[in-house]
């Protein structure tokens, strides 16, 4: 049913080809007019985030001047927040791989116009894992010693490795697709300042659009396709085994690597849906986003939920039908204690609730869709802190004789500040991105409505 | 020339030292400690002492003796370990009667203050109705390290003489190591001097080990991995097994210092601990009083052994105050 | 001046010392009166049959052999000195036969540094003698192996299956990604092959 989707072709049976020309120039000018202006909302939207994002580096100077003492964490909670964090980047940071890579090679068209928004999620998303990783190394002046003593037996040294390599790849898979896009904005942009004309001709590539740009251009995507995605699922399923690699009750599970990356897809997906629902808001592209879209990515979202709560289920379930020393203690102070209010609200809201409720097609229209998305992407970093922060604080030795601030962890503001900092370079990258660059794939979403660009390039044909 | 000049003139320190902590016992005679100060430079840099009586004095920082036998071992003697040994230790639980003294020694040893624990002793209770004991814990230096196996830039190792140690100018500070480590014995040095304790200088005068030879200690110019005197602000620390002791044959800090003999120290290859005063077999002592190493279902293979606490030399008290409260 | 420093300890310990002697000298007086200090010294030899290792302390003082006085044996240690066998008073003879456990292990050319000593005897007061004999058992098997290649070992003895493993991805994915970079420098060399053929299109 999914599978002969075609997003448009509902509402747009085959078109002459004066027609065809005609929605080309519709959709670039729908496409290219966020580019052009930039409305107040926007302005005030991208001064909050750069002011956001000053504030955490002002606050990383103060830690990079006092070390990491100014952070709340001590001996035994020494992985806090930043890593809660970097594992929610690089979590989202999947989705890229799933809308554009494993939807593709499954045949599933209709999730073209936005295969864009997941890719640049995702090179934002990872960029900032590695950023907000390094800020939580002791020695971040040290940070070529994993280059010139690294250790191919540490999980550092796999993830370093899996994350530059995924890093590349997702810029790749970004910008062979936008090829067509830059060489539009080089073309039409006419008005925009020399520094970003000239950006724009050399990110062309001289692009064209002939025969054969456009055959190795396409080429390139599918091996791209096909790179990305054990490059995705080996970069989560590293991060995973940073946990899972170590004999702490409560990482020290098998079952780690998938559960995360069910996790990571199952977020990226809420935050694509997000991304969508405001872009098509802020750029008025209801015609390219469709209420469809919405339709299917909820649809995606309680698959993906379900398969998430089936690895939550073995995660959560097997131990605690044994109980076994040091992770029961953990499991008790998750299910009934302590972190009991945190750990329910993201387990329900973030995972039970939404499966449940995107079952009716009405919760599947944008806006009540995008809110549940929020509440799942909300969920989903809170669970990341609640994989870090209560595992190191129920150690198999019992914490005793130190400080009371010690045996506790809840972010001080240096933490606080920085890691808004992080998500608001994110936003921010993500948002400036679209305002340089076509945020939808324009030759895509014209192949799914059965016009091929390339023949409209090379009208000889 | 210029080495022996070095030596001659840390030697003249050592003498004077010698003399200085010795006094306060010597009293009467008097220290004299202005006779001749005026044959060595002073540094103008004051640090504070602790005489064997608690007396606290100032001293100009050139007239201390530097400890030579450190830092003279380099990075690659440090990374390969004392040839032959394998470095063990046993713990009686059935003497420990949480004197803390262990916890003193190494501070005083290592430079570190409260609340910074490179041996820690900790109340166990294996159920609610099983009898508590206490459980001093320093590294256990295991043989098959989780922490070292995941270190990415291998700052941390182990030595073919069983110790774990840290290079502390290498480490980048991920603290991959303390969430490896499942008995959390590495500390994070989280700030600038983070632990370091406020008399660069602290003597330790400890019992069975007090010629006055190794009274002092400094960490100045020393930068020897050996000595783990180097702590950086944003690097991973740990208990060391006090090798730059072994490799002077002098037993560490938390043996000689505590009172009860609780903690025993030797070679597994001479089969042999001692804690000062007696010396046992050790695979005599592991058979007879049944020894463990904590949490073996983990198959770290600790080198540190557990005797359990069974007739123990101290009824169990629980503690009345609580401790490093501050950071 | 370094010397004259000594010197002043010295005397100093010398003083104390006296000072102790003197003490010690005349609390047991009739003791001391009755009794007076003599020196032994003490001879090592060894013996070994398939089943057992004897050392053979022979305890000499200037009026011949001393017989009754305990013989405690010491195996010298890095840190200490380890007690073996039984402590044994000399017979007659002057002889004290002690065995020494078989399995001692000695150092890494097997031999064992063995030390009889005569502690606080009441005529003798305390002797000493050391003596080696390759008497060291064989290491017990080492319970791990330091240099073999392993995932808790140094970066260059990372075991020999990931580091081929880790090689051929990284080979295999960067090959791909520079075929990739590769690609658009190609689709770069089209486009100005075709601007020089066609001509800029509008």
């Amino acid at each position: 049913m999914l599978q002969n989707a075609h997003a448009g072709s509902e509402y747009h049976p085959v078109l002459t080809e004066d027609e065809q020309r005609q929605y080309r120039l519709e959709i670039r000018e729908a496409i290219l007019r966020p580019l052009r202006h930039t409305g107040l909302m926007g302005k005030l939207w991208i001064g909050l985030l750069v002011v956001v994002l000053l504030v955490g580096c002002y606050a990383y100077s103060i830690q990079l001047r006092n070390g990491l003492k100014v952070t709340a964490m001590r001996d035994y909670a020494s992985w806090g927040l930043y890593i809660s964090n970097f594992v929610f980047f690089v979590a989202i940071s999947l989705v890229g791989a799933l809308i554009s890579s494993v939807l593709r090679l499954t045949n599933f068209d209709w999730y073209r116009p936005i295969t864009r928004i997941a890719e640049i999620i995702a090179v934002a998303a990872i960029l900032f894992a590695g950023i907000i990783i390094i800020v939580d190394m002791g020695r971040p002046d040290r940070v070529l010693n994993l280059f010139i003593h690294g250790r191919i037996q540490s999980p550092i040294i796999w993830d370093v490795i899996v994350v530059s390599t995924y890093l590349v790849t997702s810029v790749l898979f970004l910008y062979t697709p936008l090829l067509p896009g830059i060489a539009l904005c080089r073309d039409k942009l006419t008005e925009k300042p020399k520094w970003q004309r000239w950006m724009y001709r050399v990110l062309a590539l001289g692009w064209n659009g002939n025969r054969q740009q456009w055959k190795i251009m396409k080429r390139s995507i599918a091996i791209i396709c096909i790179l990305i995605i054990p490059l995705a699922i080996s970069i989560h399923t590293v991060t995973a085994w940073l946990f899972a690699t170590t004999l702490r009750p409560g990482w020290d599970s098998t079952n780690f690597g998938p559960y995360f990356v069910a996790g990571a897809f199952q977020a990226g997906t809420a935050c694509v849906i997000i991304a969508m629902f405001v872009f098509r808001k802020a750029y008025n592209l209801q015609k390219y986003l469709t209420d469809v879209h919405f339709n299917y990515m909820g649809k995606l979202l309680v698959f993906l939920c379900l398969i998430y709560a089936y690895f939550n289920l073995n995660e959560y379930l097997v131990p605690a039908y044994k109980m076994r020393g040091a992770e029961g203690k953990l499991l008790n102070d998750l299910f009934t204690g302590h972190y009991a209010p945190l750990y329910w609200s993201v387990q329900i809201f973030g995972m039970a609730l939404p499966a449940v409720l995107l079952l009716w097609k009405r919760a599947r229209k944008p806006v009540p869709l995008a809110t549940i998305a929020l509440l799942v992407v909300v969920a989903a970093w809170f669970k990341r802190y609640l994989i870090v922060t209560p595992i190191m604080l129920h150690p198999y030795t019992p914490i005793q004789n130190v400080p009371a601030n010690w045996a506790i962890y809840f972010p001080t503001w240096i933490e606080i500040a920085i890691v808004s900092g992080s998500l608001a370079g994110v936003l921010l990258l993500i948002t400036l991105f679209s305002k340089f660059f076509p945020i939808i794939s324009i030759w895509e979403t014209l192949e799914n409505e059965g016009i091929e660009l390339e023949k409209l390039d090379n009208p000889k044909s | 020339m210029e080495k022996e000049n070095t030596e001659g003139s840390q030697r003249r320190k050592f003498l004077k030292f010698g003399l200085l902590a010795g006094g306060a016992t010597l009293a009467g005679l008097g220290i004299q400690k202005t006779l001749h100060a005026d044959t060595i430079p002073e540094s103008g840099k004051k640090v504070k002492l602790m005489t064997a009586d608690g007396k606290l004095v100032e001293v100009d920082s050139n007239h201390m003796k530097h400890h030579i036998a450190e830092s003279t071992i380099s990075d690659i003697q440090s990374r390969e370990g004392i040839e032959g040994k394998k470095f063990v230790m046993v713990i009686d639980l059935a003497r420990c009667a949480n004197a803390r003294k262990c916890i003193e020694g190494c501070q005083k040893m290592h430079h570190k203050r409260p609340p910074v624990e490179w041996i820690k002793v900790k109340k166990m209770q294996d159920a609610n109705d099983t009898a508590p004991y206490w459980m001093a814990q320093p590294c256990f230096h295991c043989d098959n390290p989780p922490c070292t196996k995941v270190c990415p830039v291998d700052a941390t190792f182990k030595r073919k003489d069983g110790v774990v140690l840290i290079d502390n100018n290498r480490c980048i500070g991920c603290r991959f190591c303390m969430a490896a480590c499942p008995y959390n014995a590495r500390v994070f040095n989280w700030g600038k001097n983070w632990g370091t304790s406020d008399a660069a200088v602290v003597s330790c005068p400890t019992p069975g080990n007090n010629d006055s030879n190794d009274s002092t200690r400094t960490n100045y110019n020393n930068d020897s991995i050996e000595t783990s005197l180097q702590d950086k602000m944003g690097t991973v620390s740990k208990c060391d097994f006090c090798v730059s002791m072994a490799r002077q044959s002098k037993l560490p800090d938390c043996v000689t210092s505590c009172p009860n003999g609780t903690l025993l120290y030797g070679d597994a290859n001479e089969d042999t601990v001692t804690n000062g005063d007696e010396t046992f077999r050790l695979s005599e002592l592991i058979r007879d009083r049944a020894g463990y190493r904590y949490l073996e279902e983990l198959g770290t293979e600790p080198r540190v052994y557990y005797l359990p606490a069974v007739q123990r030399n101290f009824p169990f008290e629980d503690d009345k105050v609580a401790h490093n409260t501050t950071e | 001046m370094a010397c004259k420093r000594t010197n002043n300890v010295f005397s100093l310990k010398m003083n104390v010392a006296t000072f102790i002697l003197l003490f010690i000298t005349l609390w047991p007086l009739s003791n001391l009166l009755a009794q007076e200090k003599k020196t032994a010294a003490i001879t090592l030899s060894f013996s070994q049959t398939d089943s057992t290792k004897t050392c053979k302390a022979t305890v000499l003082s200037d009026s011949g052999r001393v017989k009754g006085t305990e013989v405690h044996l010491y195996v010298k240690r890095s840190f200490s000195l380890l007690p073996v066998g039984k402590v044994v008073e000399t017979d007659e003879n002057g002889e004290a036969n002690i065995d020494v456990p078989m399995d001692l292990p000695g150092d890494k050319n097997g031999m064992l540094v063995i030390i009889a000593k005569i502690e606080k005897d009441e005529t003798y007061g305390d002797a000493e003698t050391q003596s080696e004999v390759k008497w060291g058992a064989a290491l017990k098997n080492e319970p791990f192996h330091w240099g073999d290649r392993s995932l808790s070992a140094s970066r260059e003895k990372a075991p020999m299956f990931l580091v081929v493993a880790s090689t051929s991805i990284i080979v295999i994915i960067w090959g791909t990604i520079f075929y990739v970079i590769f690609q658009l420098v190609r689709i770069n060399k089209s486009g100005r092959l075709f601007k020089k053929l066609h001509g800029s299109r509008s």
